[in-house]
């Protein structure tokens, strides 16, 4: 009788997990794969444990069993919800079938870098470069980068037009402030804000000259704010962004180091070109 | 009379659950994502508590429940651990003090 009882619990939660498991493998989205795996994992791996308890009953096995089932039960749920909510934020797209997303204007959606997605492409090389875009930074390689767009401009007798961008979204983040502290953290920002903005000020005179010198005609734009929606702006078809390899827009005060390389990556912004040494600039394409 | 019942049915559960460990390994090659393959991990743990269980069955040492029970603790701080690497993002830099 207990062999009898013990088989049909074994067999129900190998069957049980076998479903999670296919659900794991069909279902078309992060989110319902979760849903999948973390109910019917459990119900299928409790099940099984009690089958196990049926086969060996004693009382030492039905107590660890019975505790093991009940940490699934505690556990499971919160490891399931954990990770929805991890993806949910992070930006797991959802099934394109989806016709209500609840969560919708609750938590803030991050923008996912999706390994399959189509959108992720390296342009290697546009059939025409009708502008070249300077972004201009402050820091080491920005010598390189000038120096590189200039010629491509010259090269392919096009504008140069520069970037000025003051990543607002950085500097204006300067931690937490202490109890009465709001003040001081506001007159920090000024401060930062001043100061780049006295960075790209130098900055655009050093690229002024070296445009003027190579006879390049050169325009400048300036925008505070965070620059990856910006960047994305300027790349239409045809233009050719060069970016400094080590400089930020933060113009080196916003006291952590900001790799452009990894920042652009992260957000699908594709560079033409492998790194080839350390002060080589970045090249995007439109 | 129970001994052959007893162990086809033990091979079956057995089957089954090598095949769910298939599905579960298969989704955690495909991806396509990161957190996919998290969450393939996390029943892939359930199922190491399951075969552990099996395991108690087929070998009859009650010792495997414990070895039971210290995978579903591991599964779950991976889980966890992993739920907070997604959400703040593998690849961004890290944050300044």
């Amino acid at each position: 009788m207990m062999a009898l009882l013990s088989v049909a619990f074994l067999i129900a939660g190998a069957g049980l997990c076998l479903i999670a498991a296919l659900g794991i493998l069909r279902l078309p989205d992060f989110f319902m794969r979760m849903h999948a795996a973390t109910k019917a994992g459990v119900v299928g791996c409790g099940l099984l444990l009690v089958g196990v308890a049926f086969a060996e009953p004693s009382a030492g096995t039905w107590i660890k069993v019975t505790i093991a089932i009940a940490f699934l039960l505690l556990t499971q749920p919160i490891a399931g919800h954990l990770l929805a909510r991890a993806g949910y934020v992070a930006g797991v797209p959802l099934w394109g079938g989806t016709r209500e997303d609840q969560l919708e204007g609750e938590l803030q959606r991050g923008d996912f870098d999706h390994p399959a997605s189509a959108v992720f492409r390296r342009k290697t090389m546009n059939h025409k470069i009708e502008k070249v875009v300077l972004g201009i930074a402050s820091g080491p390689g920005m010598d390189a980068a000038i120096t590189h767009a200039v010629a491509m401009a010259k090269a392919h007798q096009v504008d140069l037009a520069g970037l000025a961008i003051i990543d607002t979204k950085t500097l204006h983040d300067v931690g937490p402030v202490p109890i009465g502290g709001n003040y001081y953290a506001k007159e920090l920002r000024n401060t930062l804000t001043a100061g780049a903005r006295r960075r790209v000020a130098e900055t655009v005179e050093v690229v002024e000259e070296a445009a003027t010198q190579a006879g390049v005609r050169f325009g400048l734009y300036v925008e505070e704010g965070d620059p990856i929606p910006i960047l994305r702006d300027r790349l239409t078809d045809g233009v050719a962004l060069v970016l400094s390899r080590q400089a930020w827009f933060d113009h080196g005060l916003a006291g952590k180091k900001i790799a452009p390389m990894s920042k652009l990556t992260r957000h699908r912004i594709a560079p033409a070109s492998e790194p080839r040494e350390d002060d080589a600039p970045i090249v995007v394409f439109g | 009379m129970g001994g052959t019942l007893f162990a086809a049915g033990v091979a079956i559960s057995g089957i089954l659950l090598f095949a769910a460990m298939l599905c579960a390994g298969l989704r955690i090659i495909r991806g396509p994502s990161g957190p996919d393959r998290v969450v393939a991990l996390d029943l892939l743990g359930l199922l190491g508590v399951a075969a552990a269980g099996m395991a108690v069955v087929v070998s009859g040492s009650v010792a495997f429940v414990d070895i039971a029970l210290g995978v579903a603790l591991i599964g779950f701080l991976a889980t966890v651990a992993f739920a907070g690497f997604i959400e703040r993002g593998s690849i961004e830099e890290e944050e300044g003090p």
